[in-house]
Protein backbone atom coordinates (compact mmCIF):
# COMPACT_ATOMS: atom_id res chain seq x y z
CA UNK A 1 0.00 0.00 0.00
CA UNK A 2 2.64 2.45 1.11
CA UNK A 3 4.83 2.05 -2.06
CA UNK A 4 2.03 1.85 -4.19
CA UNK A 5 0.44 5.17 -2.09
CA UNK A 6 4.01 7.12 -2.89
CA UNK A 7 4.28 6.56 -6.97
CA UNK A 8 0.98 7.67 -7.13
CA UNK A 9 2.11 10.83 -5.00
CA UNK A 10 4.86 11.53 -7.17
CA UNK A 11 3.15 11.29 -9.94
CA UNK A 12 0.87 13.37 -8.30
CA UNK A 13 3.54 16.23 -8.16
CA UNK A 14 3.69 16.06 -11.63
CA UNK A 15 0.03 17.36 -12.60
CA UNK A 16 0.76 19.97 -9.95
CA UNK A 17 3.00 21.60 -11.76
CA UNK A 18 1.54 21.26 -14.76
CA UNK A 19 -1.76 23.09 -13.51
CA UNK A 20 0.58 25.65 -11.68
CA UNK A 21 1.50 26.38 -14.78
CA UNK A 22 -1.95 26.53 -16.76
CA UNK A 23 -2.61 28.69 -14.14
CA UNK A 24 -0.10 30.88 -14.06
CA UNK A 25 -0.45 31.30 -17.75
CA UNK A 26 -4.24 32.05 -18.21
CA UNK A 27 -3.45 34.78 -15.61
CA UNK A 28 -1.01 36.12 -17.79
CA UNK A 29 -3.34 35.89 -20.88
CA UNK A 30 -6.16 37.52 -18.82
CA UNK A 31 -3.45 40.46 -18.38
CA UNK A 32 -2.68 40.90 -21.46
CA UNK A 33 -5.73 41.29 -22.84
CA UNK A 34 -6.25 44.10 -20.81
CA UNK A 35 -3.15 45.73 -20.66
CA UNK A 36 -2.51 45.55 -24.39
CA UNK A 37 -5.95 46.16 -24.89
CA UNK A 38 -6.25 43.62 -28.19
CA UNK A 39 -8.39 45.58 -30.34
CA UNK A 40 -9.65 43.17 -32.54
CA UNK A 41 -11.63 41.34 -30.27
CA UNK A 42 -14.97 43.13 -29.72
CA UNK A 43 -15.93 44.24 -25.74
CA UNK A 44 -18.34 41.37 -26.33
CA UNK A 45 -15.83 38.71 -26.85
CA UNK A 46 -13.28 39.85 -24.47
CA UNK A 47 -16.10 40.15 -21.87
CA UNK A 48 -16.70 36.45 -22.22
CA UNK A 49 -12.91 35.29 -22.62
CA UNK A 50 -12.25 36.79 -19.58
CA UNK A 51 -15.13 35.01 -17.86
CA UNK A 52 -14.37 31.36 -19.57
CA UNK A 53 -10.47 31.87 -18.40
CA UNK A 54 -11.27 32.87 -14.66
CA UNK A 55 -14.22 29.75 -14.89
CA UNK A 56 -11.69 27.51 -16.40
CA UNK A 57 -9.19 28.57 -13.27
CA UNK A 58 -11.73 28.41 -10.78
CA UNK A 59 -12.85 24.61 -12.05
CA UNK A 60 -8.66 23.43 -11.90
CA UNK A 61 -8.25 24.74 -8.66
CA UNK A 62 -11.16 22.91 -7.51
CA UNK A 63 -10.78 19.70 -9.58
CA UNK A 64 -6.83 19.05 -9.01
CA UNK A 65 -5.61 21.10 -6.03
CA UNK A 66 -8.94 20.27 -3.76
CA UNK A 67 -9.12 17.29 -5.23
CA UNK A 68 -13.01 17.07 -6.21
CA UNK A 69 -12.06 15.45 -9.41
CA UNK A 70 -11.23 12.14 -7.43
CA UNK A 71 -12.94 12.79 -3.84
CA UNK A 72 -15.75 11.38 -2.35
CA UNK A 73 -19.25 13.15 -4.49
CA UNK A 74 -20.58 13.88 -1.12
CA UNK A 75 -18.55 16.80 -1.04
CA UNK A 76 -18.87 17.85 -4.67
CA UNK A 77 -22.55 17.76 -3.52
CA UNK A 78 -22.31 20.26 -1.16
CA UNK A 79 -20.10 22.78 -2.84
CA UNK A 80 -22.44 22.39 -5.61
CA UNK A 81 -25.77 23.03 -3.91
CA UNK A 82 -23.80 25.79 -2.15
CA UNK A 83 -22.38 27.09 -5.35
CA UNK A 84 -26.29 27.09 -7.08
CA UNK A 85 -28.06 28.94 -4.08
CA UNK A 86 -25.02 31.55 -4.19
CA UNK A 87 -26.20 31.88 -7.97
CA UNK A 88 -29.54 32.04 -7.60
CA UNK A 89 -29.10 34.92 -4.21
CA UNK A 90 -27.23 36.65 -7.12
CA UNK A 91 -29.43 36.45 -9.76
CA UNK A 92 -32.89 37.14 -7.46
CA UNK A 93 -31.05 39.86 -6.38
CA UNK A 94 -30.60 41.48 -9.39
CA UNK A 95 -33.37 41.18 -10.71
CA UNK A 96 -35.20 42.39 -7.43
CA UNK A 97 -32.95 45.56 -7.76
CA UNK A 98 -33.40 46.42 -11.95
CA UNK A 99 -37.11 46.03 -11.74
CA UNK A 100 -38.25 48.52 -9.97
CA UNK A 101 -35.68 51.05 -11.53
CA UNK A 102 -36.56 50.26 -14.97
CA UNK A 103 -40.60 50.97 -13.30
CA UNK A 104 -40.89 54.34 -13.85
CA UNK A 105 -39.36 54.35 -17.20
CA UNK A 106 -42.25 52.16 -18.50
CA UNK A 107 -44.96 54.30 -16.89
CA UNK A 108 -42.53 57.47 -18.70
CA UNK A 109 -42.88 55.89 -21.50
CA UNK A 110 -46.57 54.82 -21.74
CA UNK A 111 -47.28 58.40 -20.54
CA UNK A 112 -45.30 60.05 -23.37
CA UNK A 113 -47.16 57.76 -26.18
CA UNK A 114 -50.71 58.87 -24.42
CA UNK A 115 -49.64 62.29 -24.76
CA UNK A 116 -51.40 63.20 -27.92
CA UNK A 117 -54.68 62.19 -26.56
CA UNK A 118 -54.43 64.09 -23.32
CA UNK A 119 -56.45 67.28 -24.68
CA UNK A 120 -59.62 65.75 -24.19
CA UNK A 121 -58.99 65.49 -20.73
CA UNK A 122 -57.69 68.83 -19.57
CA UNK A 123 -59.47 70.81 -17.15
CA UNK A 124 -61.98 67.90 -16.18
CA UNK A 125 -61.50 68.41 -12.36
CA UNK A 126 -59.17 66.16 -11.72
CA UNK A 127 -57.23 68.26 -8.94
CA UNK A 128 -55.29 66.23 -6.20
CA UNK A 129 -53.62 62.93 -6.30
CA UNK A 130 -50.02 63.67 -7.84
CA UNK A 131 -47.93 66.15 -6.06
CA UNK A 132 -45.77 68.52 -7.03
CA UNK A 133 -42.92 68.27 -9.51
CA UNK A 134 -45.68 66.73 -12.47
CA UNK A 135 -45.93 68.93 -14.82
CA UNK A 136 -49.83 70.27 -15.47
CA UNK A 137 -49.52 68.30 -19.11
CA UNK A 138 -48.11 65.26 -17.30
CA UNK A 139 -51.00 64.99 -14.94
CA UNK A 140 -53.53 65.24 -17.57
CA UNK A 141 -52.01 62.57 -19.48
CA UNK A 142 -51.95 60.35 -16.55
CA UNK A 143 -55.28 60.84 -16.05
CA UNK A 144 -56.42 60.27 -19.59
CA UNK A 145 -54.37 57.24 -20.88
CA UNK A 146 -55.13 53.58 -20.40
CA UNK A 147 -51.57 52.11 -20.57
CA UNK A 148 -50.04 53.35 -17.45
CA UNK A 149 -50.30 49.58 -16.77
CA UNK A 150 -48.23 47.75 -14.31
CA UNK A 151 -45.27 46.17 -16.06
CA UNK A 152 -46.65 42.54 -15.79
CA UNK A 153 -49.92 43.22 -16.85
CA UNK A 154 -48.13 44.91 -20.15
CA UNK A 155 -45.44 41.66 -20.71
CA UNK A 156 -49.03 39.19 -20.25
CA UNK A 157 -51.27 40.75 -22.24
CA UNK A 158 -49.49 42.44 -24.83
CA UNK A 159 -49.03 46.09 -25.22
CA UNK A 160 -52.06 48.50 -26.04
CA UNK A 161 -53.99 47.83 -29.20
CA UNK A 162 -51.87 49.40 -32.34
CA UNK A 163 -48.94 50.23 -30.30
CA UNK A 164 -45.61 48.16 -29.76
CA UNK A 165 -43.57 47.25 -27.07
CA UNK A 166 -40.09 48.06 -27.71
CA UNK A 167 -37.45 46.45 -25.63
CA UNK A 168 -33.70 47.78 -25.66
CA UNK A 169 -30.96 46.17 -24.20
CA UNK A 170 -28.52 48.56 -22.19
CA UNK A 171 -26.25 50.37 -24.42
CA UNK A 172 -23.78 50.59 -21.88
CA UNK A 173 -23.09 48.20 -18.62
CA UNK A 174 -24.62 51.47 -16.40
CA UNK A 175 -27.83 51.73 -17.90
CA UNK A 176 -30.84 50.26 -17.42
CA UNK A 177 -32.68 47.95 -19.84
CA UNK A 178 -35.41 50.45 -21.64
CA UNK A 179 -38.99 49.82 -22.30
CA UNK A 180 -40.97 51.66 -24.07
CA UNK A 181 -44.30 52.00 -26.01
CA UNK A 182 -44.59 53.24 -29.20
CA UNK A 183 -47.50 53.90 -32.18
CA UNK A 184 -46.64 53.28 -35.63
CA UNK A 185 -48.24 56.95 -36.23
CA UNK A 186 -45.60 58.30 -34.33
CA UNK A 187 -42.47 56.52 -36.93
CA UNK A 188 -44.36 57.79 -39.41
CA UNK A 189 -44.97 61.14 -38.49
CA UNK A 190 -41.14 61.17 -38.22
CA UNK A 191 -40.64 59.38 -41.46
CA UNK A 192 -42.76 62.43 -43.15
CA UNK A 193 -40.84 65.07 -41.12
CA UNK A 194 -37.51 64.03 -42.39
CA UNK A 195 -37.81 64.30 -46.41
CA UNK A 196 -40.28 67.59 -46.04
CA UNK A 197 -37.46 69.49 -44.79
CA UNK A 198 -39.41 72.11 -43.78
CA UNK A 199 -39.90 72.00 -40.44
CA UNK A 200 -38.02 73.77 -37.61
CA UNK A 201 -34.21 72.57 -37.30
CA UNK A 202 -35.01 70.71 -34.05
CA UNK A 203 -37.05 67.56 -35.04
CA UNK A 204 -39.68 67.97 -31.92
CA UNK A 205 -42.28 66.83 -34.55
CA UNK A 206 -43.99 64.83 -31.62
CA UNK A 207 -44.96 67.41 -29.66
CA UNK A 208 -48.46 67.87 -29.74
CA UNK A 209 -47.99 72.07 -29.34
CA UNK A 210 -47.26 73.79 -32.78
CA UNK A 211 -44.48 75.60 -31.19
CA UNK A 212 -42.71 75.93 -34.53
CA UNK A 213 -45.51 78.18 -36.07
CA UNK A 214 -43.13 80.34 -36.37
CA UNK A 215 -41.64 79.69 -40.40
CA UNK A 216 -38.44 77.99 -40.73
CA UNK A 217 -35.49 79.85 -42.37
CA UNK A 218 -34.26 79.33 -45.81
CA UNK A 219 -31.45 77.38 -44.62
CA UNK A 220 -33.38 75.32 -42.92
CA UNK A 221 -33.31 73.12 -46.06
CA UNK A 222 -30.45 71.59 -44.88
CA UNK A 223 -32.08 70.35 -42.02
CA UNK A 224 -32.58 67.30 -43.45
CA UNK A 225 -29.39 66.50 -42.77
CA UNK A 226 -29.43 67.10 -38.82
CA UNK A 227 -29.18 64.39 -36.16
CA UNK A 228 -32.94 63.58 -35.08
CA UNK A 229 -33.79 62.57 -31.57
CA UNK A 230 -36.38 60.69 -30.11
CA UNK A 231 -38.58 62.87 -28.05
CA UNK A 232 -39.75 59.75 -25.67
CA UNK A 233 -36.25 58.48 -25.12
CA UNK A 234 -35.03 62.48 -24.87
CA UNK A 235 -37.79 63.25 -21.77
CA UNK A 236 -37.24 59.41 -20.34
CA UNK A 237 -33.55 60.40 -19.67
CA UNK A 238 -34.34 63.99 -18.16
CA UNK A 239 -37.09 61.91 -15.87
CA UNK A 240 -34.90 59.97 -14.67
CA UNK A 241 -31.74 61.89 -13.84
CA UNK A 242 -32.15 65.29 -14.03
CA UNK A 243 -36.08 65.99 -12.67
CA UNK A 244 -34.91 65.41 -9.04
CA UNK A 245 -33.29 68.45 -9.17
CA UNK A 246 -34.51 70.62 -12.22
CA UNK A 247 -37.53 69.28 -11.76
CA UNK A 248 -39.92 68.15 -14.37
CA UNK A 249 -41.16 70.85 -15.43
CA UNK A 250 -37.47 72.13 -15.99
CA UNK A 251 -37.81 75.23 -13.32
CA UNK A 252 -35.24 74.00 -10.13
CA UNK A 253 -35.74 75.11 -7.34
CA UNK A 254 -35.14 78.76 -6.56
CA UNK A 255 -31.57 79.44 -4.79
CA UNK A 256 -30.76 75.49 -4.69
CA UNK A 257 -31.14 74.35 -7.89
CA UNK A 258 -30.97 76.61 -11.55
CA UNK A 259 -33.98 76.64 -13.69
CA UNK A 260 -33.16 75.01 -17.23
CA UNK A 261 -36.60 76.36 -18.63
CA UNK A 262 -36.68 79.67 -20.05
CA UNK A 263 -32.52 79.38 -19.86
CA UNK A 264 -30.74 76.48 -21.47
CA UNK A 265 -31.27 77.82 -25.26
CA UNK A 266 -29.36 80.62 -23.57
CA UNK A 267 -26.23 78.28 -22.69
CA UNK A 268 -26.18 76.39 -25.92
CA UNK A 269 -26.76 79.84 -28.05
CA UNK A 270 -22.95 79.49 -28.88
CA UNK A 271 -20.72 76.61 -29.86
CA UNK A 272 -18.51 77.14 -26.49
CA UNK A 273 -21.65 76.91 -24.65
CA UNK A 274 -22.28 73.55 -26.23
CA UNK A 275 -19.08 72.37 -25.37
CA UNK A 276 -19.79 73.80 -21.70
CA UNK A 277 -23.33 71.85 -20.99
CA UNK A 278 -21.69 68.94 -22.06
CA UNK A 279 -18.30 69.29 -19.73
CA UNK A 280 -21.04 70.37 -17.15
CA UNK A 281 -22.67 67.14 -17.29
CA UNK A 282 -19.29 65.28 -17.90
CA UNK A 283 -17.06 66.76 -15.28
CA UNK A 284 -19.93 68.43 -12.60
CA UNK A 285 -20.11 71.91 -11.98
CA UNK A 286 -19.33 74.06 -8.97
CA UNK A 287 -19.00 77.75 -8.18
CA UNK A 288 -21.54 80.82 -7.92
CA UNK A 289 -23.32 81.09 -11.22
CA UNK A 290 -26.84 83.79 -11.45
CA UNK A 291 -29.51 82.13 -13.65
CA UNK A 292 -32.65 84.78 -13.74
CA UNK A 293 -31.49 87.18 -10.82
CA UNK A 294 -30.93 84.46 -8.79
CA UNK A 295 -27.42 83.59 -7.07
CA UNK A 296 -26.79 79.52 -7.31
CA UNK A 297 -23.66 78.31 -5.79
CA UNK A 298 -24.28 74.62 -5.60
CA UNK A 299 -22.60 71.52 -6.79
CA UNK A 300 -23.96 69.37 -9.69
CA UNK A 301 -21.97 65.81 -9.46
CA UNK A 302 -20.81 64.49 -12.56
CA UNK A 303 -22.92 62.24 -14.54
CA UNK A 304 -20.05 60.86 -16.84
CA UNK A 305 -21.35 57.27 -15.78
CA UNK A 306 -24.21 57.43 -18.24
CA UNK A 307 -23.93 56.86 -21.62
CA UNK A 308 -23.19 59.13 -24.37
CA UNK A 309 -26.54 58.59 -25.65
CA UNK A 310 -28.63 59.15 -22.32
CA UNK A 311 -26.44 62.39 -21.60
CA UNK A 312 -27.33 64.00 -25.32
CA UNK A 313 -30.81 63.25 -24.65
CA UNK A 314 -31.15 64.69 -21.49
CA UNK A 315 -29.68 68.14 -23.30
CA UNK A 316 -32.26 67.61 -26.16
CA UNK A 317 -34.73 67.14 -23.80
CA UNK A 318 -33.83 70.75 -21.89
CA UNK A 319 -33.43 72.28 -25.21
CA UNK A 320 -36.39 71.78 -26.59
CA UNK A 321 -38.86 71.52 -23.94
CA UNK A 322 -41.00 73.70 -21.62
CA UNK A 323 -41.11 75.74 -24.39
CA UNK A 324 -37.36 76.13 -24.77
CA UNK A 325 -37.81 75.41 -28.39
CA UNK A 326 -38.96 78.58 -29.76
CA UNK A 327 -35.96 80.14 -27.98
CA UNK A 328 -33.49 78.26 -29.55
CA UNK A 329 -30.92 79.87 -32.09
CA UNK A 330 -32.17 78.81 -35.52
CA UNK A 331 -29.15 76.94 -36.86
CA UNK A 332 -29.78 75.23 -33.50
CA UNK A 333 -29.20 71.44 -33.80
CA UNK A 334 -29.99 68.52 -31.54
CA UNK A 335 -27.19 66.98 -29.43
CA UNK A 336 -25.36 63.53 -30.49
CA UNK A 337 -24.13 61.13 -28.49
CA UNK A 338 -20.51 61.82 -30.75
CA UNK A 339 -20.69 65.15 -29.96
CA UNK A 340 -21.11 64.15 -26.07
CA UNK A 341 -18.26 61.22 -26.61
CA UNK A 342 -16.00 63.71 -27.98
CA UNK A 343 -15.55 65.60 -24.75
CA UNK A 344 -14.95 62.96 -22.87
CA UNK A 345 -11.46 62.38 -21.71
CA UNK A 346 -10.55 66.17 -21.03
CA UNK A 347 -10.12 65.18 -18.02
CA UNK A 348 -11.62 68.41 -16.38
CA UNK A 349 -12.45 69.38 -12.60
CA UNK A 350 -16.22 71.09 -11.71
CA UNK A 351 -14.12 74.04 -11.21
CA UNK A 352 -12.85 74.07 -14.43
CA UNK A 353 -16.30 73.77 -15.76
CA UNK A 354 -16.92 76.55 -13.99
CA UNK A 355 -14.47 78.65 -15.88
CA UNK A 356 -16.06 77.63 -19.01
CA UNK A 357 -19.23 79.15 -18.17
CA UNK A 358 -17.34 82.39 -16.99
CA UNK A 359 -15.70 82.51 -20.56
CA UNK A 360 -19.40 82.76 -22.08
CA UNK A 361 -20.71 85.41 -22.82
CA UNK A 362 -23.66 84.79 -21.13
CA UNK A 363 -26.68 87.66 -20.83
CA UNK B 1 -15.75 -0.27 2.67
CA UNK B 2 -18.40 -2.81 3.06
CA UNK B 3 -15.30 -4.94 5.05
CA UNK B 4 -15.54 -2.88 8.26
CA UNK B 5 -19.57 -2.68 7.88
CA UNK B 6 -20.02 -4.85 10.83
CA UNK B 7 -18.26 -2.76 13.01
CA UNK B 8 -20.53 0.34 12.57
CA UNK B 9 -22.80 -1.67 15.24
CA UNK B 10 -20.23 -1.92 18.22
CA UNK B 11 -18.93 1.44 18.48
CA UNK B 12 -16.68 0.33 21.08
CA UNK B 13 -14.43 -0.78 18.56
CA UNK B 14 -11.04 1.06 17.50
CA UNK B 15 -11.81 4.23 16.24
CA UNK B 16 -9.92 4.54 13.30
CA UNK B 17 -11.64 0.78 12.47
CA UNK B 18 -14.81 2.18 11.58
CA UNK B 19 -14.04 5.90 11.08
CA UNK B 20 -11.82 4.84 7.76
CA UNK B 21 -14.81 3.57 5.98
CA UNK B 22 -16.37 7.12 6.43
CA UNK B 23 -15.75 10.15 4.86
CA UNK B 24 -13.53 12.53 8.00
CA UNK B 25 -15.88 14.50 9.67
CA UNK B 26 -13.46 17.38 9.90
CA UNK B 27 -13.52 17.54 5.63
CA UNK B 28 -17.33 17.02 5.28
CA UNK B 29 -17.75 20.14 7.77
CA UNK B 30 -14.94 22.30 6.23
CA UNK B 31 -16.58 21.40 2.38
CA UNK B 32 -20.27 22.73 4.21
CA UNK B 33 -18.67 25.77 5.45
CA UNK B 34 -17.28 26.69 2.11
CA UNK B 35 -20.67 26.20 0.40
CA UNK B 36 -22.34 28.04 3.10
CA UNK B 37 -19.51 30.78 2.42
CA UNK B 38 -19.91 30.70 -1.52
CA UNK B 39 -23.12 32.32 -0.52
CA UNK B 40 -21.56 34.58 1.67
CA UNK B 41 -19.28 35.77 -1.31
CA UNK B 42 -21.82 35.47 -4.11
CA UNK B 43 -24.00 37.87 -1.92
CA UNK B 44 -21.48 40.48 -1.84
CA UNK B 45 -19.98 40.35 -5.62
CA UNK B 46 -24.00 40.51 -6.52
CA UNK B 47 -23.61 43.38 -4.33
CA UNK B 48 -20.94 45.13 -5.78
CA UNK B 49 -22.01 44.51 -9.84
CA UNK B 50 -25.36 45.40 -8.98
CA UNK B 51 -24.02 49.09 -7.59
CA UNK B 52 -21.43 48.97 -10.13
CA UNK B 53 -21.61 52.27 -12.56
CA UNK B 54 -24.08 53.60 -10.46
CA UNK B 55 -21.47 55.77 -8.05
CA UNK B 56 -23.03 59.40 -8.21
CA UNK B 57 -19.13 60.62 -7.74
CA UNK B 58 -15.58 59.49 -8.41
CA UNK B 59 -13.26 57.91 -7.64
CA UNK B 60 -14.47 55.54 -10.55
CA UNK B 61 -12.87 52.13 -10.64
CA UNK B 62 -10.77 53.20 -13.87
CA UNK B 63 -9.44 55.99 -11.39
CA UNK B 64 -8.13 53.62 -8.78
CA UNK B 65 -7.51 49.80 -9.69
CA UNK B 66 -4.11 48.77 -10.40
CA UNK B 67 -3.64 46.23 -12.79
CA UNK B 68 -0.37 45.14 -13.65
CA UNK B 69 -0.09 45.46 -9.48
CA UNK B 70 -3.37 43.02 -8.74
CA UNK B 71 -2.49 40.51 -11.19
CA UNK B 72 0.84 40.07 -9.60
CA UNK B 73 -0.53 39.80 -6.09
CA UNK B 74 -3.54 36.92 -8.01
CA UNK B 75 -0.06 35.12 -9.27
CA UNK B 76 1.35 35.56 -5.63
CA UNK B 77 -1.97 33.96 -4.52
CA UNK B 78 -2.04 30.85 -6.85
CA UNK B 79 0.95 30.01 -6.56
CA UNK B 80 0.66 29.59 -2.73
CA UNK B 81 -2.16 26.80 -3.60
CA UNK B 82 -0.01 25.40 -5.66
CA UNK B 83 2.70 25.44 -2.35
CA UNK B 84 0.02 23.74 -0.27
CA UNK B 85 -0.59 21.06 -2.63
CA UNK B 86 2.94 20.08 -2.27
CA UNK B 87 2.92 20.71 1.60
CA UNK B 88 0.49 18.08 1.41
CA UNK B 89 1.69 15.65 -1.00
CA UNK B 90 4.85 15.92 1.58
CA UNK B 91 3.11 15.89 4.62
CA UNK B 92 1.31 12.39 3.19
CA UNK B 93 5.08 11.29 2.23
CA UNK B 94 6.41 11.40 5.60
CA UNK B 95 8.48 14.72 4.76
CA UNK B 96 8.06 16.68 7.87
CA UNK B 97 10.93 18.94 6.50
CA UNK B 98 9.48 19.35 3.32
CA UNK B 99 5.66 19.95 4.50
CA UNK B 100 6.79 22.74 7.35
CA UNK B 101 8.56 24.66 4.83
CA UNK B 102 5.93 24.30 1.87
CA UNK B 103 3.50 25.23 4.43
CA UNK B 104 5.53 27.80 5.82
CA UNK B 105 5.66 29.15 2.37
CA UNK B 106 1.76 29.57 1.49
CA UNK B 107 1.45 31.67 4.81
CA UNK B 108 4.31 33.50 3.60
CA UNK B 109 2.98 34.08 0.40
CA UNK B 110 -0.14 34.83 1.76
CA UNK B 111 1.25 37.58 4.02
CA UNK B 112 2.55 38.91 0.45
CA UNK B 113 -0.64 39.12 -0.79
CA UNK B 114 -2.48 41.14 1.90
CA UNK B 115 0.59 43.03 2.43
CA UNK B 116 -0.41 44.35 -1.41
CA UNK B 117 -3.76 44.51 -0.41
CA UNK B 118 -3.04 47.09 2.38
CA UNK B 119 -1.14 48.70 0.31
CA UNK B 120 -3.79 48.91 -2.22
CA UNK B 121 -6.01 50.17 -0.16
CA UNK B 122 -3.70 52.54 1.78
CA UNK B 123 -3.12 53.98 -1.49
CA UNK B 124 -7.54 54.10 -2.66
CA UNK B 125 -8.01 56.33 0.52
CA UNK B 126 -4.97 58.45 -0.50
CA UNK B 127 -7.09 59.14 -4.14
CA UNK B 128 -10.10 59.37 -2.19
CA UNK B 129 -11.64 56.40 -2.37
CA UNK B 130 -13.48 55.86 0.74
CA UNK B 131 -15.66 53.34 2.86
CA UNK B 132 -18.34 56.11 2.81
CA UNK B 133 -17.45 58.23 -0.27
CA UNK B 134 -19.44 56.27 -2.92
CA UNK B 135 -21.63 53.35 -3.74
CA UNK B 136 -17.94 51.97 -5.27
CA UNK B 137 -15.78 52.41 -2.52
CA UNK B 138 -18.53 50.86 -0.36
CA UNK B 139 -18.91 47.59 -2.66
CA UNK B 140 -15.36 47.11 -3.26
CA UNK B 141 -13.90 47.64 0.45
CA UNK B 142 -16.52 45.45 2.00
CA UNK B 143 -15.95 42.56 -0.41
CA UNK B 144 -12.49 42.87 -0.97
CA UNK B 145 -11.82 43.65 2.73
CA UNK B 146 -14.04 40.24 3.80
CA UNK B 147 -11.46 38.63 1.20
CA UNK B 148 -8.78 40.14 2.85
CA UNK B 149 -10.05 39.18 6.53
CA UNK B 150 -9.99 34.81 5.09
CA UNK B 151 -7.08 35.27 3.64
CA UNK B 152 -5.61 36.30 7.16
CA UNK B 153 -7.04 33.61 9.16
CA UNK B 154 -5.95 31.24 6.72
CA UNK B 155 -2.41 32.90 7.49
CA UNK B 156 -2.96 32.62 11.07
CA UNK B 157 -4.17 28.88 10.74
CA UNK B 158 -0.81 27.62 8.17
CA UNK B 159 1.63 29.31 10.61
CA UNK B 160 -0.42 27.41 13.84
CA UNK B 161 0.24 24.16 11.99
CA UNK B 162 3.86 25.20 11.44
CA UNK B 163 4.14 25.91 15.11
CA UNK B 164 1.78 22.98 16.40
CA UNK B 165 4.29 20.59 14.06
CA UNK B 166 7.14 21.34 16.39
CA UNK B 167 5.25 21.05 19.52
CA UNK B 168 4.10 17.45 18.79
CA UNK B 169 6.06 16.00 15.65
CA UNK B 170 3.41 15.66 12.42
CA UNK B 171 3.23 12.21 10.70
CA UNK B 172 1.12 11.60 7.58
CA UNK B 173 -1.75 10.30 10.11
CA UNK B 174 -2.41 13.69 10.48
CA UNK B 175 -2.88 15.05 6.96
CA UNK B 176 -6.33 15.44 7.28
CA UNK B 177 -5.50 18.61 9.23
CA UNK B 178 -3.68 19.69 6.75
CA UNK B 179 -5.82 19.09 3.83
CA UNK B 180 -8.91 20.88 5.83
CA UNK B 181 -6.36 23.61 6.19
CA UNK B 182 -5.44 24.05 2.36
CA UNK B 183 -9.03 23.43 1.38
CA UNK B 184 -10.12 26.48 2.92
CA UNK B 185 -6.96 27.89 1.09
CA UNK B 186 -7.39 27.25 -2.24
CA UNK B 187 -11.02 28.58 -1.46
CA UNK B 188 -10.28 31.81 -1.10
CA UNK B 189 -7.59 31.23 -3.87
CA UNK B 190 -10.97 30.35 -6.12
CA UNK B 191 -13.07 33.37 -4.61
CA UNK B 192 -9.96 35.70 -5.83
CA UNK B 193 -10.34 34.25 -9.23
CA UNK B 194 -13.77 35.52 -9.32
CA UNK B 195 -12.88 38.99 -7.67
CA UNK B 196 -9.78 39.48 -10.17
CA UNK B 197 -12.32 39.04 -13.28
CA UNK B 198 -15.26 41.01 -12.17
CA UNK B 199 -13.80 43.31 -10.11
CA UNK B 200 -10.86 44.06 -11.92
CA UNK B 201 -10.58 43.11 -15.11
CA UNK B 202 -14.06 44.26 -16.63
CA UNK B 203 -14.07 47.70 -15.76
CA UNK B 204 -11.20 47.74 -18.69
CA UNK B 205 -12.93 46.35 -20.87
CA UNK B 206 -12.98 48.71 -23.50
CA UNK B 207 -16.51 50.65 -23.79
CA UNK B 208 -17.95 48.94 -21.06
CA UNK B 209 -18.89 52.06 -19.11
CA UNK B 210 -17.58 55.04 -18.60
C1 LIG C 1 -28.23 66.55 -7.59
C2 LIG C 1 -29.05 67.56 -8.20
C3 LIG C 1 -28.85 67.74 -9.73
C4 LIG C 1 -29.14 66.85 -10.71
C5 LIG C 1 -29.71 65.45 -10.56
C6 LIG C 1 -28.83 67.51 -11.96
N1 LIG C 1 -28.37 68.76 -11.73
FE1 LIG C 1 -27.86 70.14 -13.13
N2 LIG C 1 -27.33 71.43 -11.66
C7 LIG C 1 -27.46 71.21 -10.30
C8 LIG C 1 -26.93 72.35 -9.60
C9 LIG C 1 -26.89 72.49 -8.07
C10 LIG C 1 -26.48 73.25 -10.57
C11 LIG C 1 -25.81 74.60 -10.31
C12 LIG C 1 -24.37 74.40 -9.92
C13 LIG C 1 -23.72 75.67 -9.45
O1 LIG C 1 -24.34 76.38 -8.67
O2 LIG C 1 -22.59 75.92 -9.85
C14 LIG C 1 -26.75 72.64 -11.87
C15 LIG C 1 -26.47 73.24 -13.09
C16 LIG C 1 -26.82 72.71 -14.30
C17 LIG C 1 -26.58 73.35 -15.58
C18 LIG C 1 -25.90 74.66 -15.78
C19 LIG C 1 -26.86 75.80 -15.64
C20 LIG C 1 -26.18 77.08 -15.95
O3 LIG C 1 -26.84 78.12 -15.90
O4 LIG C 1 -24.97 77.12 -16.23
C21 LIG C 1 -27.08 72.54 -16.54
C22 LIG C 1 -27.09 72.78 -18.05
C23 LIG C 1 -27.61 71.37 -15.89
N3 LIG C 1 -27.44 71.51 -14.53
C24 LIG C 1 -28.20 70.30 -16.54
C25 LIG C 1 -28.52 69.12 -15.92
C26 LIG C 1 -28.92 67.94 -16.63
C27 LIG C 1 -29.11 67.81 -18.13
C28 LIG C 1 -29.10 66.98 -15.70
C29 LIG C 1 -29.47 65.50 -15.94
C30 LIG C 1 -28.40 64.72 -16.51
C31 LIG C 1 -28.85 67.56 -14.40
N4 LIG C 1 -28.48 68.86 -14.57
C32 LIG C 1 -28.99 66.90 -13.19
C33 LIG C 1 -28.00 70.09 -9.71
C34 LIG C 1 -28.37 68.94 -10.38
Amino acid sequence: MSSEHDTHESHGIRGYVIVALILAVITYVEFAIIEYEIAWLGPGAILFWLIALSLAKFVMVIAYFMHLKDDDATYTGFFTSGMVIGFGTFVAFTFLMTLPASLPEIRQAALTVSQPAHGEAEGDGYGGGYGGGISEETRAAIESDGYSRPLSDVLREGPPKDQTLRVTPPAAASDGWTVALSTPAFGAARAEAAPAGDEAPAPAEAAPAPTDAEPAPDEAAQATEVASFDPAAAEAAYTANCASCHQANGAGLPGAFPPLAEHFPTLVASDAGRTYVISSLLYGLQGEIEVQGMTYAGVMPAWGYLGDDVLANTLNHAATAWGNEALLADDFTPFTPEEVAAQRDGGLTAADVYELRNALDLP
Amino acid sequence: MAADAPATAAPSVPAHGWRSSKLPDMKLMMWIFLASDIMFFGTLIGTYLIYKGRSLTGPYPQDVLDIPLTTVSTFVLLMSSFLMVIALDALKRNDIGKFRLWTFGVAFFGAIFLGFQVYEFNHFVDLGLTLQGNLFGTTFYVLTGTHGVHVAIGVLWLLSIVVASYVRPWTSKDATNLEVAGLYWHFVDVVWIVIFTLVYLVDFVPGAGG
